[in-house]
């Protein structure tokens, strides 16, 4: 069902975690919420489930108003038909697997038996059905993710929240059950919101991404806008770009760098405000001699399928590239020849700037 | 501090040694010391535990000089002796019903101030811990002054406002009453680490998934601290069940008998039937020991407590309209618990006059005296019986201590063979109830031939037996959460296995041996049942002489002022340790 978020504030005491978000998630959708920690993603969706009280906003789910804070309405927790995965999983550990996926349904007044057929539909769904009978304290952490995701599943929630539910699980899992939720997500058609601080997940996903900075949503787009152009430098720090500097001066297609004498060219004139050029390492190029900017090499480091440099450049900084490895790989010491397509330098302001407040704006 | 302490170490090598030897040192002690160590612990509780379990089978109790092996089973025959069946059957409804009087207590306490936004949390906090402070016969003494059927405070009152109703203390449900107060802190404290370290995320995901606050209680928040009510239930029975001073003031008056007090009688007829009441403590010990496995299988089922990776902000119940009248409940636990027996205590020291038939007399010129308190700290009774009590406990807490820092780090830091024995020995003194251990030790010491029966310093050794096991989990806990590397590198820097001890382990665990330290000073302080037996006229302590001043009546104005000098203390005591933070207030 669609979610609405509307003008969502949440304060504690004198800290502001939400600070007037607006957001949409369409029928079906998979919005993704990107950030660091202490961001506010976790509180925004703990508003949704109805777990803080927030101090300013609407949110409504469907056709229902959940939350309204001009009226005052706020349905409790149990009656909005949210699921939820918590990043601790949350399962509880003195039931057994089928007791914790049949209690939401349970809730619900469903019979016994039904609840039960139900619930084996669902563990057969993340391909537990053969432990239904286990307890949960003695699952693994992968399978105690599943449970929580089953639980969630089998109460068929208007929408689906995750809380960076993979956080706690081994990087092969990790990568293995980002793919089942995806599929999961995308075969039912689940509205879900998805918490996470690791971009790689972001990406993997996502419909769309809304990456969030100090309470408020900074950009807004599908995973492929996010990562071709980034709103702000902090953004592109963010996804994973490590060559950022700071901006000296800017004349047509031209960007000077503040700290180094080097001057890089970009694909279209420097737009005004201009203070940090980004490269992604993907985007630099190293070779043993040519045309491009000299350098030395000081770090390489073998990644299998690629190879990740460090090269001093002699009139600059120090820039990190990944090259495909390869025959021609460069040991550490060797002179380098560095090429920077015009393309690859995103030119971006530190960071987004606060959205206009009608007041302030008049002013 | 701790890198400060390292470098200190570092930074002054011992003398050089040849490289073999010091790679020999660097290996783990292999503890040759836990031989001797396992003798002393072995002496001081195994000897007097066999010489109860001798004396049930032989022909005669040990003497002086004759120790009789002359095995028999016609002291069996105190099983068909009248009282017998009605003692132990009055223990278990007093144990039973006390222990639930006392969960539930604890458990509401626990859960309004754990999960709730009751007000004044931090003191409906204190309220559940205070009666802690008071010891259980001190109480007991308090309340059969409030509730003596002819004389006590309670129905003087009801008759002056002309209620026509009377308490009667000396019975069931008076007994139970009081060990159900006094016993419910240790429950509450149990309880309340349970239900504040519960990850809030369980409950919440009761809640997202459809469950209303009361479904969530029922299905999530109960459940889960299932495990710590049933130990500290389990835990609060034996203590109740082999209670004396409460049965012995409270119950005997009142003609009911229960197993402690039966034993104690047999033990003081004449001429004494210690055979009798030795197979009674065995019968004792076989349902204390029963009921202390259950409680350990039990605790070491995997707990629920779990911990999760986030800030812990357990979710606290809204009451609503229910939030003062529910403070007023915490308030009334306070007043039977603490303030009426307090004021009790209070009244009767300052009272100049023994006998009051109303309230009235109070106001009459010169019925109210606070000068008893003054008398009674300059009589020679209180002041030798003080410092009886003050020499005894603290040479048995600095002893206890160090013994228990021997054992503890044997155990957990040695790989010694005795060190499994070494534990299981020292907390045998758990299963072994206060009045049986206190005939064994008497036993023993009249027929050791050192001649220690009747000074102060048999006191002192029975205190370390009977302390053991509480002196060890304090220091076991500050071992276990002080990282052994930290020793190790100073061994690794030169320093002797003994000097990286001193210099390092022992200044890091300062606080948790401080805090073991005054737990057993306190508990020295508050025991009476083991010195019951062991003292003699010349070694007096504190709290015998109270108890003794009551059970004989004499001197009702001088014990009750006395009791609230004692109480005084004992909430210095108590409150040290809590001051100096990990405190070990479990018993």
């Amino acid at each position: 069902m669609q979610v609405t978020i509307t003008n969502l504030s949440l304060a504690y005491g004198g800290f502001t975690a939400v600070k007037g978000l607006d957001l949409t998630i369409a029928d079906g959708e998979s919005i993704v919420l990107l950030g660091q920690s202490g961001c506010g993603k976790t509180s925004t969706m703990r508003c949704i489930a109805g777990l803080e009280e927030p101090t300013g906003g609407r949110i409504s789910i469907g056709d229902t108003v959940v939350f309204d804070h001009e009226t005052g309405r706020s349905v409790p927790s149990f009656r909005r038909n949210v699921g939820m995965v918590f990043q601790s999983y949350a399962v509880w550990p003195h039931k057994t697997v089928l007791e914790n996926v049949t209690f939401p349904l349970r809730m619900k007044k469903v019979k016994r038996g039904a609840a039960r057929d139900k619930a084996m539909e669902v563990l057969g769904l993340v391909g537990l059905d053969h432990l239904a009978e286990r307890g949960a304290s003695q699952l693994s952490g992968g399978q105690m993710q599943r449970v929580a995701l089953a639980r969630s599943m089998a109460m068929e929630p208007s929408v689906l929240l995750l809380d960076e539910p993979l956080s706690n699980l081994d990087a092969r899992l990790r990568e293995d059950l980002r793919v089942e939720l995806r599929h999961i997500q995308q075969e039912r058609g689940l509205t879900s919101m998805y918490v996470t601080h690791d971009q790689q997940e972001a990406l993997a996903l996502a419909d769309r991404i809304a990456i969030m900075q100090g309470g408020r949503i900074t950009q807004l787009g599908t995973p492929e806008e996010v990562y071709a152009t980034p709103a702000s430098a902090s953004i592109a720090k963010f996804m994973g770009v490590t060559n950022v500097f700071a901006v000296g001066g800017a004349s047509g297609n031209r960007v000077t760098l503040a700290d180094h004498a080097l001057e890089l060219l970009t694909a279209s004139a420097a737009p005004a405000g201009a203070a940090s050029v980004a490269v992604r390492p993907e985007d630099v190029v190293v070779r043993g001699e040519g045309s491009g900017l000299p350098g030395t090499v000081e770090v390489c480091v073998y990644q299998g399928s690629s190879v990740r440099y460090q090269v001093r450049l002699d009139d600059g900084p120090l820039l990190d590239a990944v090259c495909p490895a390869g025959p021609g790989a460069l040991a550490r010491g060797e002179r380098a020849s560095v090429e920077i397509a015009p393309e690859a330098v995103l030119v971006l302001p530190d960071e987004v700037e606060a959205a206009p407040v009608p007041e302030e704006a008049a002013a | 501090m701790t890198t400060m302490q390292s470098t200190r170490v570092k930074a002054r090598p011992s003398a050089p040694s040849p490289a073999p030897a010091s790679r020999r040192r660097w290996r783990r002690p292999k503890g040759l010391g836990s031989l001797p160590l396992l003798l002393v612990v072995g002496f001081l509780i195994l000897v007097p535990a066999g010489f109860v379990l001798l004396a049930a089978f032989s022909v005669d109790i040990p003497r002086p000089g004759s120790i009789n092996f002359d095995l028999t089973l016609k002291h069996l025959a105190v099983f068909t002796e009248p009282g017998v069946l009605k003692a132990t059957l009055n223990s278990l409804i007093i144990g039973v019903s006390a222990t639930l009087l006392a969960l539930l207590i604890g458990g509401f306490l626990a859960f309004v101030t754990a999960r709730t936004n009751i007000p004044m949390r931090g003191f409906v906090f204190l309220i559940g811990l205070m009666p802690l402070f008071l010891p259980s016969y001190v109480g007991a003494l308090a309340w059969s002054i409030l509730g003596s059927p002819v004389a006590g405070l309670l129905n003087i009152g009801m008759r002056d406002l002309g209620i026509d109703f009377t308490v009667n203390i000396y019975s069931m449900g008076g007994v139970v009453l009081v060990m159900g107060m006094f016993y419910a802190p240790y429950a509450f404290l149990l309880m309340h680490s349970s239900m504040s370290l519960m990850n809030p995320d369980l409950e919440d995901a009761a809640g997202v998934h459809g469950g209303s606050t009361w479904q969530m209680l029922r299905s999530v928040t109960f459940p889960l601290a299932l495990p710590a009510i049933l130990g500290s239930a389990l835990l609060v029975f034996t203590h109740i069940f082999e209670n004396f001073p409460v049965s012995q003031v409270l119950a005997t008056p009142g003609q009911i008998d229960t197993l402690p007090t039966f034993i104690y009688r047999l033990m003081n007829a004449s001429p004494s039937r210690g055979n009798e009441a030795a197979v009674m403590a065995v019968v004792l010990v076989l349902v204390v020991l029963l009921v202390t496995l259950g409680q350990r299988r039990i605790l070491a089922r995997r707990s629920y407590t779990t911990v999760s990776g986030k800030g812990l902000k357990a979710r606290r119940i809204s009451l609503g309209r229910w939030r003062w009248p529910l403070f007023a409940v915490a308030l009334v636990y306070l007043l039977l618990s603490i303030v009426l027996p307090l004021a009790a205590l209070v009244l009767t020291a300052v009272r100049t006059s023994p006998y009051m038939q109303s309230f009235n007399d109070l106001s009459a010129p010169g019925a109210i005296d606070f000068g008893s308190f003054g008398r009674v700290l300059q009589s020679d009774l209180f002041l030798d019986s003080a410092g009886n009590s003050v020499l005894v406990a603290v040479v048995s807490a600095a002893l206890g201590t160090v013994l228990a820092f021997l054992v503890g780090y044997t155990v957990y830091r040695t790989k010694a063979k005795a060190r499994g024995a070494l534990e299981g020995v020292s907390m045998v003194p758990l299963a072994i109830p206060a009045i049986v251990l206190g005939m064994g030790l008497l036993w023993t010491w009249l027929v050791m031939p050192v001649p220690l029966y009747g000074t102060l310093a048999v006191l002192m050794i029975a205190f370390i037996a009977v302390q053991m096991p509480q002196g060890l989990r304090g220091i076991a806990s500050s071992i276990q959460s002080t990282e052994r590397d930290l020793e190790d590198n100073a061994v690794l820097h030169g320093a002797r296995r003994s000097r990286a001890v001193l210099s390092i382990t022992v200044p890091l665990m300062r606080v948790g041996i401080a805090s073991t330290f005054l737990m057993l000073l306190m508990l020295s302080m508050r025991e009476l049942t083991v010195p019951l037996f062991l003292y003699t006229s010349d070694t007096h302590i504190l709290s015998i002489t109270i108890f003794d001043q009551f059970e004989n009546g004499g001197a009702l104005q001088q014990a009750a002022a006395m009791s609230v000098i004692y109480c005084l203390i004992m909430f210095v005591l108590s409150y040290l340790p809590r001051r100096l933070g990990s405190g070990g207030m479990t018993p």
